[in-house]
């Protein structure tokens, strides 16, 4: 009798033992910290980054030349310029064109030569270490929206036409067939569509102070004061000639302008490859898992985008609802 | 030259023996009607004339015969058992000229309580074991006991295998000796089901309580399934068998199941259904949070077994569906609802005494409906999978060493794809290809050592007008108590899954047109079985695929995509090679059971169009992978464990931040550029979890009840799922999987 108290003591005994040091992992948890180095890779900082998109019917744009920089800590474009440098554009069979340096790392010409469709820029870059960069641009033939409609909900039926800077010039945001209700109807861009790979949206707001015009109770105060102004869509095909603008791309009110791209191989490739614009229709994109992918730069010597693109664009204001 | 000649002299060693041997015919009756009974198990164990342990079996058919051949001489026992009868017992002496004809009288025992518990594989399943590397097979009695959060889960449980790997926590996906989850053929009852998940992969649709068994071919698999690349998982439902009306009742914090079966006369008929129970609390939970959705899913099982003069005809149903709604504000919603139906006609019948028939009628539809708007903005995706089958197999018995299985299979799939955005249907897609495979699969039995198994599936597709000829062979050798096997064999895909990696919900399956080739691969694999006693079983395996034309989702493609045209939605002609040793260690009987696995294995892919042309680890490649189960039983009590050690998962990591304007705007983004380091060259941390459960068996109100108590990671290791580099602070986020999860759970049997 006393031996089978003994056991049963012995046994509550490991017991008690046993669930104390399951509360005890329990509630420190399995500790999975790790040093926050250990999660990125062997590091590529220091390397040259261009920027530079040429707009078929405008000058010539800024070049900027920056180096990339760690990727565990705050970038700032401006600390990472690169000076010093010979930044030479050249056009296939025609000019050639030398930047002149107007702050760290930017890069300007004062030239009246307009981008023209249909041609090969050149860029050359050589740094005072004496590095070299080069990269290469066909531009795009031009683009003409011929519409910008706004459309019922049905998709079909024309609500009514937008005008067009050409018409107005900056008047466009007090047109009354510019004034758009958020959300009523479907804004929309008809064009005849240039032979490109795709297309991109831009939606531009150009108020700093108007009021949010989304109902995004779900979203934390954080979230909502974070809603940006100005977005860029990932890349489009356009096969029929049309882009349809989605509200979820407006959160404020105020006046905005709504951009169509069509894009040269270069900044199609960069675009559609670049995690941050959140992949294809059918793959979530971001910086994580298999979407998380160098992108498709076309430079040598460097990484960034030499690229052009055709523009067309209208104005609009947009009301409360 | 010499290679060859080497091969071919290890098939002469291998299939060289002993070419005399007994064999046992026997018939099953019902002791107190007289009226035959299908399908009992026959064993056979004992020691032959050399000392050696010798053990096979094989199960009856409808018609009550069953067939033991090749039997060396000694003494053995032959055992007869199914539910529902005593078992039967008798000791045989037996020598190579033996030829017993007997029957088996079986006297009827009421089912008591575990009615519904299966405990013994199936004696067919034992028989491939013989001849086929690279099974395994997990019987009812240990899907039920394997801890798991919540409702045991037989897909959970294969996780525990080794060359078996989850995706995460939250992921039911397989993925088999370094193939992806599409990769692995997934069958119940003979029917494909695509997408075998509740709750975006948490939980397979199948439930323990209606399943007998599974098997899964982790490669190299034989004639009779095609379709996949790399490995198949064979679930077989419930048999109903009970006289009279049995069930199981269980209530987890997750859901409630009910299972009922019994009998109207000699025909059978069984009824399943569970559903989960979420909602009420997540309703409460929206008061304060209104993200948080409404949730459910339910799944119903459904047989009908009609045991006639001419055989048996089976009509096989399930249907299982998901739903989530969020309201999440005016213009703002999220309703996904997706689920899979599947229907079998079975009719099975002898056709004398060494033929045996089977014809199918089957149907099988996933489908996928995601109605989202956010912010005024709606996206609508509805994808459907119908695949309806025509087959008819048979096994035949052809003469004392041959024993051939043919088939015929018809498909004819209905595959439909309709997305719109913002009022606009982009992509609305609708193949209707067909298929037409025929299979040939002798199994060649020289004597009573060596086993030689060659098969040949023909398929015919006329999506593409492809043909494909797909050779499987299979070897085996006993020496002493230790089986050799070898098997090799060639497997083509042409179905490709559009999936998330880290979890299951809104699946896509398109069919790889003519626009790409279908992946292949090669699949070899050669091991050791040591049946050290009935007790304790050891095993080996080396395996090596080579895989051709492999496809992944080119998520690099413009989003207003208007076609599914393969070419244009994958990036297409990759290569890659799996390879790896397995050891596997398990004890089979006795009060404490379970298994330990390892698993070295190295998984690599190589497609043009990324990681600039150059091979790279997938991110389920796997260097060591360790996994343990156990149970231990003493008196009422069930005392369950499980751990898994396994390398972490490949990540491709951060290397350096830029800054570009935004094209689409031209002005500063808000934040920097992350440039990814070379594609999956770092490594998740190390992976383990260990689970437990207790359950303890009692009577209430005169019922047979159980109670189970287990907890999913019972140390709280937050492993690590995935890492996520933020664009606008120089932050890299490591997100964790599941933490410390018990659950309740109360059954009771009747």
């Amino acid at each position: 009798m006393d031996t089978r108290l003994g056991h049963t003591q012995a046994r509550r005994a490991t017991l008690s033992l046993l669930v104390a040091l399951w509360i005890v992992a329990g509630v420190n948890s399995c500790s999975t910290d790790r040093d926050p180095s250990s999660l990125f890779g062997p590091l590529e900082t220091g390397r040259l980054v261009v920027d530079g998109l040429l707009v078929v019917g405008a000058h010539l744009p800024e070049i900027r030349l920056t180096r990339t920089g760690a990727p565990d800590r705050d970038y700032n474009a401006t600390a990472h310029g690169v000076s010093g440098a010979q930044v030479v554009v050249r056009q296939t069979g025609g000019a050639t064109y030398t930047y002149a340096e107007s702050m760290p790392g930017r890069y300007r010409i004062i030239s009246t030569h307009i981008v023209g469709s249909g041609r090969e820029y050149t860029l050359e870059v050589i740094t005072a270490q004496g590095e070299r960069l080069t990269a290469s641009t066909t531009t795009p033939p031009p683009l003409f929206v011929t519409e910008w409609v706004l459309l019922e909900n049905d998709g079909t039926t024309v609500r009514q036409t937008l005008r067009r800077f050409a018409e107005l010039g900056d008047m466009v945001f007090q047109a009354p067939e510019n004034q758009l209700r958020y959300p009523q109807g479907l804004l929309e861009a008809r064009f005849n569509r240039p032979d490109v790979l795709g297309f991109q949206l831009g939606l531009r707001g150009l108020d700093k102070n108007s009021p949010l015009v989304v109902p995004a109770d779900f979203l934390s105060p954080e979230d909502r004061a974070s809603l940006p102004r100005s977005v860029s869509s990932p890349i489009f095909e356009a096969e029929d000639g049309k882009a349809r603008l989605p509200w979820f791309a407006v959160y404020y009110a105020g006046r905005h302008v709504y951009r169509v791209l069509a894009l040269d191989l270069n900044t199609f490739d960069l675009i559609r490859s670049l995690p941050e614009q959140g992949g294809s229709a059918i793959a979530f994109g971001g910086n994580a898992g298999g979407d998380f992918q160098r992108p498709i730069f076309h430079i040598e010597g460097g990484i960034g985008l030499f690229g052009s693109a055709a523009i067309d664009s209208v104005g609009f204001n947009v009301l409360q609802p | 030259m010499i290679r060859k000649w080497v091969g071919w002299l290890a098939c002469l060693v291998l299939l060289w023996t002993p070419a005399r041997a007994a064999d046992i015919s026997g018939t099953v009756y019902n002791a107190e009607t007289g009226d035959r009974v299908p399908f009992a198990a026959a064993q056979l164990s004992g020691t032959d004339s050399t000392g050696q342990p010798f053990e096979t079996g094989a199960q009856a058919d409808d018609s009550g015969h069953f067939r033991l051949e090749f039997l060396p001489s000694g003494r053995f026992e032959l055992a007869v058992t199914i539910v529902g009868y005593d078992d039967y017992r008798d000791s045989l002496w037996l020598n190579t000229e033996s030829s017993l004809d007997i029957e088996v009288e079986l006297v009827p025992r009421p089912l008591e309580g575990e009615a519904l518990v299966v405990e013994a594989v199936r004696p067919e399943v034992e028989q491939e074991k013989v001849v086929q590397p690279a099974i395994i097979s997990l019987s009812a009695e240990t899907l039920r006991e394997i801890p798991s959060v919540g409702e045991p889960d037989p897909i959970r449980s294969v996780q525990l295998l080794p060359g078996v790997q989850a995706a995460s926590d939250g992921s039911s996906g397989l993925y088999v000796r370094g193939g992806g989850p599409d990769q692995t053929l997934v069958l119940l009852d003979n029917v494909t089901v695509y997408t075998p998940t509740h709750a975006f992969g948490f939980f397979s649709i199948f439930s323990a309580d209606v399943i007998e068994g599974l098997t899964l071919y982790k490669g190299a698999y034989p004639a009779a399934y095609g379709g996949r690349l790399g490995a198949v998982l064979d679930v077989r439902s419930l048999e109903p068998r009970a006289d009279k009306v049995t069930g199981v009742v269980g209530i987890s914090t997750i859901a409630s199941r009910v299972t009922l079966q019994g009998s109207l006369g000699r025909h059978h008929w069984l009824l399943s259904g569970r559903r989960t129970y979420l909602d009420p609390l997540l309703s409460i939970l929206r008061k304060s949070d209104p993200a948080i959705p409404s949730y459910y899913f339910y799944d119903f099982n459904g047989k009908f077994v009609y045991r006639h003069d001419n055989g048996t005809t089976t009509l096989g149903l399930y249907r299982g569906r998901d739903d989530l709604r969020s309201d999440l504000d005016t213009g703002s919603f999220i309703d996904i609802n997706w689920g899979n139906t599947v229907g079998a006609l079975t009719h099975r019948r002898a056709l004398g005494a060494r033929v045996t028939a089977e014809a199918m009628l089957a149907g099988t539809l996933y489908e996928s409906l995601t109605d989202v708007s956010i912010f005024f903005t709606p996206f609508a995706f509805e994808n459907r999978l119908l695949e309806l089958t025509a087959q008819g197999r048979l096994w035949w018995q052809a003469g004392a060493k041959h024993r051939l299985q043919l088939g015929l299979e018809y498909s004819n799939y209905d595959f439909q794809y309709v997305q719109s955005f913002n009022n606009d249907v982009g992509v609305d897609y609708r193949s209707r290809p067909k298929e037409v495979a025929l299979y040939v699969d002798d199994q060649w039995t020289p004597g009573i050592l060596a086993t030689l198994r060659a098969g040949m599936r023909l398929r015919y597709l006329t999506d593409g007008d492809r043909v494909f000829a797909e050779p499987r062979v299979s070897l085996s050798r006993s020496v002493g108590t230790v089986r050799l096997k070898l098997a090799g064999g060639v497997y083509n895909q042409y179905l490709q899954l559009i999936s998330t990696e880290g979890f299951s919900a809104g699946d896509v399956y398109v069919p790889v047109d003519e626009s790409a080739d279908p992946g292949r691969s090669w699949q070899s694999v050669i091991g050791a079985d040591w049946n050290v006693n009935s007790t304790y079983r050891l095993s080996a395996e080396v395996y090596y695929t080579r895989l051709e034309n492999l496809l992944t989702l080119d998520n690099r493609s413009p989003v207003d995509e208007v076609t599914l045209r393969a070419a244009d939605v994958f990036l297409t002609g990759g290569r890659g090679y799996a390879t790896g040793l397995e050891l596997f260690a398990e004890k089979r009987a006795g009060s404490l059971r379970g298994w330990i696995g390892y698993t070295l294995g190295t998984t690599r892919r190589t497609f043009d169009e990324l990681n600039d042309g150059a091979e790279f680890s997938p991110k389920y490649d796997r260097r060591h992978d360790i996994n343990f189960v156990a149970s231990y039983r003493t008196g009422p009590w069930s005392l369950n464990a499980s751990f898994i050690y396994a390398t972490g998962q490949a990540f491709t990591p951060a290397t350096a931040r830029f800054d570009l304007l935004d094209t689409g705007t031209g002005q500063d983004s808000d934040g920097s550029l992350v440039l990814a380091a070379p594609r999956n060259t770092a490594r998740l941390l190390p992976y383990h979890r260990l689970d437990v459960g207790v359950a303890r068996r009692f009577r209430l109100f005169g019922l047979h009840a159980r109670w189970i108590v287990q907890v999913s990671n019972f140390y709280n290791r937050r492993n690590e799922w995935f890492v996520q580099y933020d664009a606008e602070s120089a932050e890299a986020e490591v997100v964790k999987q599941l933490p410390l999860i018990p659950s309740l759970g109360l059954e009771f049997t009747f």
